[in-house]
């Protein structure tokens, strides 16, 4: 194997410079999940395997230019994103590498995974119908489709359609539905809002609990860090579509990156992550659910009850996702 | 003589060599996003033109109008009022008027948005006692993110309108006295045009950060052309698009620039006597209504999103006892990246301000407007053109390396020196204004003499114009180390594995929404702000 120098202007500004050789039992992650939310899990990981893990987070966008201008030459051998569409689009992109993991296949159900396996969803992030439990009963609700009736005017409310969450969520429903379908159904949404739409999940669970709107859309986990501090907090989630194709899910999740050297250290690592240990701390950290189905969540979700999954792979959110932006601008959808 | 001749010509050409390289500290990172500009990915330019675009400069253009009349109302009359008047706390208000300058805009607006929104504390508690809060405005609205970003911004008019007020002399005043003009009209005939390059300057400042904003209206969700250019990168997963909307922009503020500059052309500030500046005492009731002013924008623009701060962090800190250790180096990065950067930028201002008054060429006149685009770029978007150019020259070392047998890979990414780099090409303008609007007081003949005494243009930029425009290179230096120490965008990009900033613990904590999480980080931004501001005040005041 080449041996390989890395030659570093100091960081001192001295000008000194550092010869800094990289070390085979170490790993370099480029993230945009936050750090906070992995570090404890890498550093769990270091404790018992010796590996050392260096993190470098960014957001989404800047994350993935940089590992595509860095080319052959990127020391990163893990991407780590927070949604499918970033992971599909790193992809398409020829940043990322299919891996050989029966483990994997087997502890990450396939719709949450890259069907050529150049990724796998690591935690699930369930994005449904959430309403104010004084105001709301939950027998009215249904689907995201029935938010469009008219018993649903000036009660609705929605974050603004630039978040990849509604993004996704609206991909997935061109999938099951078609184009036409789908923008009659945003344009009723958005027919329906109560206000301006907002630009944080947090603001609209709280306007939600403010009675400002009734119901609305939120990934199910910033309602978990709110009933964690108060456990009276007036929303609840209802889980959406459950008599047809399922409650829509995205994923965190992460792939070997292209040029990586250390493969098997890799694969590695992303196997660890998916098994029992990880994968409770690292969708508890948050809130999120374990993408391993033999995984229990954290007793907030679990209050929630089980529900049906949208079984579309999620890969589809990727493809799909500028079709489902052009289409939520036409409809107006701030 | 003809050694004479020589020397100048010789002088001449270094001179121009000098703005060149300082320029390409922008231009190689704006060509590296600019190289894909002709890749035009038709389906979606059409949707931009026909569904984004019209409502984003319709916006932006509000935006900007709005935000110009806001901080121009604000920063010129604070800054008219302490520079001319005492009153009850004035010498306090002089300075702490510049602290919301600490505060960075996405955090005033997330402080904002929370305080004053329908489920916020304060309309909550007037529904809980009147019933209804629905006559109150709303904050999420063109008006909110106005008056919002008019208070973040309004200490750029301000510092700089105040240096200009406060060294104007009494004697035009007195004269325009003996006219008979009353104190308001010589505000409006005297006082603010001779101010003029300084207010404009600020405004400058005020209008390039409100335009590159993403973080503060991307809370409000009020769409504006950066909201466009994000959407088309991140959204529709096309960078093309992106640098070309980027490339509007940069014109836009190119032209308005060149307006500006060709606009006061021909006039001279120069200060010909320096003449003692006389500070009047306010009486009666106009002394409280002066205190009131200041203290009313002082309460709004930094104590009350300071005390939400606190009372986060303080929430924060019983949730989770104890402090991160890291925070010490958190903290020490963040100033080491402050100083060495406003070092570097006060110095390339001075000179490129210098070059561009000795040589009126249209060659240096040009190169000096550019180098000072950087500020005007969406900072995610530029980070991305520092981070292309930087792996550019390692991989060009790399081959040359390798031509001559040497095969090693070097790494320049991850350097502070790369980072400090960008960082002054993005923020040369910040100081660049105040210095080069200081240095047109400066007469022709005081460098003339400087010129007669043999002096190089180097030496009379140390002897000649920084003692005349000291008090400008250090609120230069303020506003530069306080905007540096905020930066995202540009350290994410560069920063080597395990080193942060403050303001990249906001980053982490802000982008899932963790914004209470996030208090700890922005109070030791402000806190670091703070210890620059007591030092000049206390130079200040012994120069007194």
């Amino acid at each position: 194997m080449k041996k390989k120098l890395v030659y570093n202007v100091a960081l001192t500004l001295g000008l000194s410079m550092l010869f800094a050789q990289i070390q085979a039992e170490e790993l370099v992650i480029y993230s945009s999940r936050n750090e906070q939310l992995i570090k404890p899990i890498f550093d769990a990981y270091t404790d018992e395997t010796g590996v050392e893990i260096k993190l470098l987070t960014d957001n989404d966008g800047a994350i993935i230019q940089k590992l595509r201008t860095e080319g052959s030459r990127t020391s990163a051998d893990i991407l780590m994103t927070v949604d499918a569409g970033n992971l599909w689009h790193a992809t398409e992109l020829g940043l990322l590498q299919p891996v050989e993991s029966d483990v994997l296949n087997d502890r990450i159900p396939s719709h949450l995974r890259d069907p050529q396996n150049n990724w796998y969803g690591l935690s699930v992030r369930a994005r449904t119908i959430i309403y104010n439990t004084n105001e709301i009963n939950p027998e009215d609700l249904s689907t995201y489709e029935d938010l469009t009736g008219e018993k649903w005017k000036g009660r609705f409310c929605l974050r603004t359609s630039k978040k990849v969450y509604n993004q996704s969520l609206v991909a997935a429903m061109i999938a099951h539905q078609g184009e036409e379908k789908t923008e009659e159904i945003v344009r009723g949404w958005v027919n329906n809002l109560a206000t301006d739409v907002f630009s944080s999940d947090t603001t609209l669970i709280k306007s939600i609990a403010a009675n400002e709107c009734q119901v609305g859309l939120a990934n199910t986990y910033y309602l978990a860090r709110l009933l964690a501090e108060d456990s009276d907090f007036p929303v609840s989630v209802f889980w959406a579509n459950q008599n047809d194709r399922g409650t829509h899910v995205n994923i965190s999740g992460a792939g070997v990156s292209r040029y990586s050297e250390n493969i098997d250290a890799a694969v590695q690592l992303l196997e660890w992550l998916a098994d029992a240990k990880a994968q409770k701390m690292y969708a508890n950290v948050n809130y999120e659910y374990p993408a391993n189905p033999d995984i229990d969540p954290h007793e907030i979700l679990a209050s929630w009850g089980e529900f049906k999954q949208d079984q579309l792979n999620v890969s589809k959110m990727g493809e799909l996702q500028v079709d489902a932006v052009k289409l939520m601008d036409r409809a107006n959808y701030k | 003589m003809l050694n004479n001749y020589l020397l100048t010509v010789l002088n001449n050409y270094l001179s121009k060599a000098k703005v060149l390289s300082i320029s390409l500290l922008i231009i190689l990172p704006l060509s590296s996003i600019f190289s894909g500009i002709f890749d035009f990915q038709a389906d979606n330019l059409s949707h931009l033109i026909s569904y984004i675009l019209p409502d984003v400069i319709l916006n932006t253009l509000i935006l900007l109008i709005g935000v110009a009349l806001g901080t121009l109302t604000i920063g010129v009359s604070l800054a008219y009022l302490t520079a001319n008047y005492n009153f009850p706390g004035r010498d306090i208000f002089v300075w702490s008027l510049i602290l919301p300058l600490a505060i960075p805009a996405y955090v005033f607006a997330f402080v904002f948005v929370y305080l004053f929104d329908f489920s916020g504390p304060i309309y909550s508690i007037i529904r809980n006692t009147f019933g209804s809060s629905d006559f109150l405005p709303k904050i999420r609205s063109t008006y909110g993110v106005i008056f919002t970003l008019s208070l973040a911004f309004y200490p750029y008019v301000y510092l700089l309108s105040k240096n200009a007020f406060s060294t104007q002399g009494s004697q035009t005043i007195e004269m325009a006295q003996t006219f008979g003009y009353s104190r308001m009209q010589i505000f409006w005939i005297v006082s603010i045009p001779m101010a003029r390059p300084w207010i404009l300057a600020g405004l400058m400042l005020v209008l390039m950060e409100t335009l590159a904003d993403f973080g503060a209206v991307y809370i409000f969700s009020y769409d504006t052309f950066t909201t466009a250019i994000y959407k088309s990168w991140i959204s529709l997963f096309d960078f093309s698009s992106a640098v070309q909307l980027a490339a509007i922009m940069i014109l836009f503020v190119f032209f308005i620039i060149s307006t500006e500059h060709f606009l006061r052309k021909n006039k001279k500030y120069n200060m010909k006597n320096q003449s003692k500046h006389i500070i009047i005492n306010l009486n009666g009731y106009k002394k409280w209504l002066a205190s009131l002013a200041c203290l009313c924008t002082l309460l709004i623009a930094f104590i009350v999103p300071l005390l939400q701060l606190s009372i986060w962090a303080f929430e924060n800190i019983l949730k989770n006892p104890g402090i991160d250790p890291r925070y010490l180096s958190f903290f020490l990065n963040s100033l080491a990246i402050g100083i060495f950067t406003t070092a570097i930028i006060i110095f390339l201002s001075l000179n490129l301000s210098s070059s561009r008054r000795l040589d009126k060429s249209l060659f240096t006149q040009t190169f000096v407007q550019i180098s000072n685009l950087g500020y005007s770029i969406p900072g995610s978007v530029l980070a991305i053109g520092f981070f292309i150019t930087i792996v550019m020259i390692e991989n060009s070392l790399i081959y040359t390396l390798s031509l001559i047998g040497i095969e090693i890979d070097i790494v320049i990414r991850g350097s502070l020196l790369a980072m400090v780099l960008a960082l002054s090409a993005r923020f040369l303008v910040v100081a660049f204004h105040p210095i080069n609007s200081a240095m047109e007081r400066i007469s022709k003949s005081q460098e003339e003499i400087g010129r007669s005494f043999g002096l190089t243009p180097r030496k009379i930029i140390w002897l000649v114009q920084i003692p005349i425009i000291k008090s400008s290179i250090i609120s230069a230096s303020l506003i530069t180390f306080i905007e540096v120490i905020k930066e995202i965008p540009i350290v994410l990009i560069i920063r080597p594995f395990d080193w942060d900033t403050l303001s990249i613990r906001i980053f982490e904590m802000t982008s899932e929404s963790m914004w209470e999480e996030a208090s700890i980080p922005s109070l030791l931004i402000i806190i670091m702000s703070i210890i620059p501001l007591v030092f000049l005040v206390k130079k200040a005041s012994k120069g007194k």
